[in-house]
């Protein structure tokens, strides 16, 4: 009884970075110098939209990894909540309309982590695995998290 | 003096390279993005039944559609020429500054705002789900009734509410076309010695949700359209039009339903030299779309006209559709393709009082490249 007693406190009392550090974590990402706190679930998906967010008069420009299909597939059903088909459309009438800047896809954490540190309070997400990999990242929001 | 192809390509390069000297600082943004599509599409078409000589009979006709769109930090840039069997045309050349967070400042030659299809699909086939475009969102070379080229400035503006809805603006001033022949002729960029009157512009929209296809809103535009009078026939002694509209649109996706709508009413004063006539008419259309197994869908529509049968400003655009009841089937395949198919039963406006009616069957495929 007692060892169990102690498991369930290991686990309640862990903190909640280090249950997120599961590899199958999803985290939203900025750079360690940007002061902002929080961004609301709306205003990730208009970026992702490529509707203008400022942050302290900066746009927060929103970046994507390339060649993750698993990755994609949450960024579809989580942070759009469109279709792959819908998405891609909508962002290609935006071009074609108004030549409205799509989300850069980036090929490798390394590119993403060097995009945020050069665009202050852009955002991007990515495996929580990945983002400890870098100081200059911090997570703003966990976006996904399963088995 | 007409330009060749070749010569109006080159001037094309010369604008698009003077517009990107001009923008060389923002160019060394980092922020910067550059897209290149390539719409292209080959139709076929055939008409029978009481054919007029205005229609085709019977044609095949290759487009290719090339847009370049340049992003800085504040800077937009967007280019826009079309090849066809018929044509080949400066479509669109403007260069944009956002003044604020989802507004933009526009300078150049644009699609005008006053008509729905056409400031959502411009000349991106592939983006628009059936063959034709609506009769009274037809460009100015194809018997248009309404500017679709306008010169000058806009200006853009979202403004967006809680939860995602928004309302959306824009405000133009340009030149507008002039009439020769038998058709409206837009200001050319790279021709610019004829005389244009002005055109002003405005749409006001609203989405309850800027995720999704939801969109009602008012279009409105005055035109001042200078005549070629020794152009044609019909046109002596006529010294400009004056052309007033304001519309409805509609464009609702729900599941896998689409409706798409507009309606305008217009008033048109043609001045001639020793006399004026007037007109009032409504000109439209409403098209439903179906979504099926994710990509087929099936679609029709029916391009309605109220009052336009004894129009002194129609009958200048004798080739003008006034009506057309429309059903057609979209397959989607390879993510950017598709193949189309339109069956029809069409009038057009004629050159008297009466309508001449004729079937028409199109097939299509449409892409884009990127």
């Amino acid at each position: 009884m007692r060892i169990v007693l102690l498991t369930l406190c290991a686990i309640t009392c862990l903190p909640t970075s280090v249950l997120a550090s599961d590899k199958r974590t999803v985290v939203l990402v900025t750079g360690t110098e940007c002061p902002m706190q929080q961004l609301s679930a709306l205003e990730i998906r208009k970026v992702y939209m490529a509707i203008t967010i400022s942050y302290q008069g900066m746009p927060i420009r929103g970046f994507r990894l390339n060649n993750d299909e698993q990755l994609d597939s949450v960024f579809y059903q989580y942070v759009v909540a469109m279709t792959k088909k819908s998405y891609e459309r909508r962002l290609l009438s935006l071009i074609l309309k108004h030549g409205t800047p799509e989300p850069k896809k980036l090929d490798t954490p390394e590119e993403v982590a060097q995009a945020l540190r050069k665009q202050r309070c852009s955002i991007a997400y990515m495996w929580k695995s990945q983002a400890d990999k870098f100081n200059e990242l911090r997570s703003l929001k966990l976006i996904w998290q399963g088995e | 003096m007409p330009k060749t192809p070749l010569s109006r390509v080159a001037l094309c390069s010369a604008a698009l390279a003077f517009s990107l000297s001009l923008a060389q600082p923002a160019l060394a943004d980092e922020d910067s993005q550059h897209n290149l599509l390539l719409f292209t599409s080959v139709d076929a078409l055939d008409t029978f039944e009481e054919s007029t000589e205005e229609v085709h009979d019977s044609r095949v006709r290759p487009v290719l559609d090339v847009l370049y769109s340049y992003s800085g930090d504040r800077f937009r840039f967007l280019a826009e020429y079309l090849w066809s069997s018929d044509e080949a045309e400066l479509e669109r050349l403007k260069a944009g500054w956002e003044i604020s967070d989802n507004s933009v400042l526009w300078l150049g030659r644009f699609h005008t705002t006053a008509k729905y299809w056409t400031s959502e699909f411009h000349h991106g086939q592939f983006m628009q789900t059936s063959i034709t475009r609506p009769s009274v969102e037809e460009w100015e070379d194809e018997s248009g009734p309404i500017p679709s080229h306008v010169t000058g400035l806009m200006l853009q503006f979202d403004e967006h509410k809680e939860e995602g809805a928004a309302y959306e603006y824009a405000f133009s001033v340009g030149l507008a076309p002039r009439f020769e022949g038998q058709e409206l002729v837009a200001f050319d960029m790279l021709d610019p010695r004829s005389d244009h009157g002005a055109s002003i512009n405005a749409r006001i929209a609203y989405t309850p949700n800027v995720f999704r296809q939801m969109r009602i809103g008012l279009l409105a535009g005055w035109n001042d359209i200078n005549v070629d009078s020794g152009s044609a026939q019909a046109l002596t002694g006529l010294d400009d039009i004056s052309q007033s509209t304001a519309g409805v649109f509609g464009d609702w996706q729900w599941d896998n339903w689409r409706v798409l709508a507009y309606y305008v009413y217009f008033h048109n004063e043609l001045n001639y030299a020793r006399r004026k006539d007037s007109d009032d008419f409504v000109l439209g259309y409403i098209q439903f779309e179906h979504e099926f197994r994710d990509d087929w869908t099936v679609f029709g529509r029916a391009d309605n006209s109220f009052g336009e049968d004894l129009s002194p400003y129609l009958r200048l655009l004798p080739a003008f559709l006034s009506h057309r009841h429309m059903l057609g089937l979209r397959w989607d395949f390879a993510d950017y393709h598709a193949l189309s198919m339109e069956i029809a039963e069409t009038a057009s406006q004629g050159g008297n009082f009466e309508h001449d009616s004729f079937k028409e069957i199109r097939f299509q495929w449409s892409a884009v490249f990127r």
